[in-house]
């Protein structure tokens, strides 16, 4: 069985994966049970000196720390942004 | 080394210039900028005098590593007793005028008394000069006195930090301005300028910053560019600019909309950081136009907008139609979400006049969207708005707003009295987002629970600069853990703040590349726990300053609708900032009362009793 995920990237620009539109929207598809840590991983965000990503899953805010432990399901929405710490 | 030793105290009562050597004492305890300057206001004024007093003092503080080449090592900080709250003031600022202070020598400038009449201070190097401003400068715009110092004194590198005409008549949130568009913008220290007669201080500074060890200076700065750099969140910061928080805080629900009625706006994509980037099809241009840096900075995250001149806010007037300074989020979340206004160009124009007369963005929105709500309510009425229809989401009184507070004109000078007294003064003083009087910056403390506590606690009122809750708050809304960091944070932030960088490099950097540059430039050792210990020691004399100004643990509150009214959406759906369940813990952290006090333990701990 094969789950669709809704991604959305926000404050990621330049960085766009292949299959994600302008507005940082794509639909990701994972194998059942898979984790949010797993999509994570697949999304291969870019990597660097003090980088971290949070995660919404529907809305609801996922540590990192727990990330492993959260199993998606079909439909899913996902929301990736960067650790901005200010504005 | 890397100070000075040296401080310029103007009387302007007695109309002198009198330099002093700098307390070295208490350089060690205090390092400099933020913290220094709060341990020679606290030390020199009565912290129960009116902050628009002769008895005020207004002291420009640089930092260790101001006017060096390490990376945005051009910050300076202003301290004060501030109009708008009644705590201690410090508002940091960038640009280039702090980096030529400290190339003209002085480590910092204490300004006491008030003058007989408008005057400027003119500083080139080690000679200060107080000259008349009447008929010159006074009344001028922020961009049209910077233009005439420069062009009076025959040198376009003259840096110039000024007021408008919003801190000449007393605007409780008027910035202090340099460079056209940085801004020691929180708490009303241009009021306090205003209030003495100051009207702009100018500096030319040739004789450049000595450190204690050039060579490993050189390296060290070096290898922390090599960190600061190539890092995500510095191309973040260059690439979209701090406006990429919008979205963030729209997805995360933490968004303060329409005077915090909402937590989400639904005109976001109108105002956010793509919106700023679109090609208009009226001219063919966006509003972002490129990107402008402070000295020594190597990130360069301020924006450059050019207002649509086809857009109602400035149809012809030529004044607004080259490039200007903004957004940035702060002032974006406050004149656009906020007010619910969804139009970038009228946004911007608001950004810009606030910039032009020296006024704060962040409380001017805030204090507009307050009007708006009490407009809605029928508890303010077309005849104090002059005719014109005061809702939420209407840019165009935004932009009359903006022009009426920024020259002090009219309805102007009720919204120049800030959200709590306007709110005070028309019947619900429950409709001003404030805390101590200082208006929301753009997080709503409902999903962010570490920023609750970090507003409720913040020793110059609600500001989002001085903790750094942001990637905790963004992964966790429930409160458990958030009061140590909160207290670690602040301690941490404060240590930075008086170094002479800017805080934005904390994305990349951690302590001990703040530790490496300080004890590369200065004589002695500059560790990471005795930076700590500092930005602890500092915030506590903050607290001592507040307290005996007559601020207790009752004043460390947030506003009824975000402890009563749950948030509508988002991440924090259903949850209200919940600081009683906080507010204890940090307290016992802090090593203070329950009352909200220093213990005699503490202070002696940290050497303030």
């Amino acid at each position: 069985m094969l789950m669709k995920i809704t991604v959305k990237l926000i404050a990621m620009d330049p960085f766009s994966p292949p299959g994600f539109d302008a507005n940082g929207i794509g639909v990701f598809t994972l194998a059942d049970g898979s984790s949010l840590e797993d999509l994570i991983s697949a999304l291969k965000l870019p990597d660097g000196v003090g980088e971290a990503y949070m995660t919404l899953l529907n809305e609801d805010a996922v540590p990192i720390s727990g990330r492993a432990g959260v199993a998606l399901s079909d439909g899913d929405e996902v929301t990736v942004f960067p650790a901005i710490k200010g504005g | 080394m890397a100070w000075h030793g040296k401080l310029l105290r103007v009387n302007l009562t007695r109309g002198t210039c009198t330099p002093e050597p700098l307390n070295m004492d208490w350089v060690k305890l205090y390092l400099g900028q933020r913290g220094l300057g709060s341990k020679y206001l606290y030390e020199e004024i009565d912290p129960k005098i009116d902050p628009l007093a002769p008895d005020n003092k207004l002291i420009f503080a640089t930092g260790p590593l101001t006017g060096t080449c390490a990376s945005t090592g051009g910050r300076y900080s202003v301290i004060t007793k501030g109009p708008l709250t009644g705590t201690i003031a410090c508002s940091n600022s960038g640009g280039q005028f702090g980096g030529e202070l400290k190339q003209a020598g002085w480590d910092m400038l204490i300004i006491e008394g008030k003058a007989a009449k408008p005057v400027y201070l003119m500083i080139v190097d080690g000679a200060a000069e107080i000259i008349d401003a009447e008929g010159f400068i006074w009344g001028e715009t922020v961009w049209d006195t910077e233009d005439a110092i420069k062009k009076r004194h025959q040198d376009p590198l003259i840096r110039v930090a000024s007021i408008g005409a919003a801190g000449e008549a007393l605007a409780r949130y008027a910035c202090i301005m340099n460079d056209r568009d940085r801004a020691a913008g929180r708490s009303g220290v241009g009021a306090v300028m205003g209030s003495k007669l100051l009207k702009a201080i100018a500096v030319r500074g040739t004789t450049g910053v000595a450190v204690d060890d050039p060579k490993r200076f050189l390296d060290v700065t070096r290898e922390k560019r090599r960190v600061l750099d190539p890092s995500p969140a510095r191309a973040r910061y260059s690439g979209l600019g701090t406006m990429a928080m919008m979205d963030v805080t729209q997805a995360h629900g933490s968004l303060p909309t329409l005077n915090c009625r909402e937590v989400q706006f639904e005109h976001v994509l109108d105002v956010n950081v793509k919106k700023q980037h679109a090609v208009r099809r009226t001219d063919g241009e966006a509003p972002y136009q490129g990107n402008k840096a402070c000295f020594a900075c190597s990130i360069g995250c301020g924006r450059m907008a050019k207002i649509d001149p086809n857009h109602f806010s400035i149809k012809g007037k030529a004044r607004y139609q080259g490039v200007t300074g903004g957004l940035e989020y702060e002032s974006a979340y406050a004149v656009g979400p906020m007010c619910g206004v969804h139009d970038v160009e009228a946004a911007t124009y608001a950004s810009a006049l606030c910039n032009e007369h020296g006024l704060d963005p962040i409380s001017f929105g805030a204090t507009v969207a307050a009007a708006m709500e009490l407009f809605e309510i029928g508890a303010l009425t077309s005849e104090q708005t002059e005719g014109r229809d005061f809702s939420f989401g209407n840019a165009e009184a935004l932009c009359w707003a903006a022009e009426v507070t920024g020259t002090a004109q009219g309805f102007g000078k009720d919204l120049g009295l800030g959200a709590m007294r306007l709110c005070e003064k028309y019947g619900h003083p429950d409709l001003a987002m404030v805390v101590k009087g200082q208006e929301f910056p753009g997080y709503d403390p409902r999903a962010m629970q570490g920023m609750a506590l970090g507003y409720a606690t913040s020793n110059r009122g609600a500001c989002h600069l001085k903790a750094a809750p942001f990637v905790d708050d963004f992964q966790r809304v429930t409160t458990d853990g958030k009061a140590k960091i909160v207290k670690d944070s602040q301690d941490y932030v404060a240590a930075i703040d008086s170094s002479g960088l800017c805080t934005f490099t904390k994305a990349a950097w951690q302590a001990p590349d703040y530790a490496d540059q300080i004890d590369a430039a200065c004589e002695g050792d500059w560790t990471v726990e005795r930076l700590l210990e500092i930005g602890e020691r500092i915030y506590n004399l903050e607290r001592l300053f507040n307290n005996a100004a007559g601020f207790t643990a009752k004043d460390d509150t947030l506003p009824k609708r975000v402890l009563t009214e749950p948030a509508k959406g988002g991440a924090g759906k259903g949850r209200v900032a919940e600081l009683d369940k906080m507010l204890p813990e940090y307290y016992e952290l802090r090593g203070w009362t329950p009352d909200g006090e220093p213990t005699t333990q503490t202070l002696q701990r940290l050497g303030l009793a």
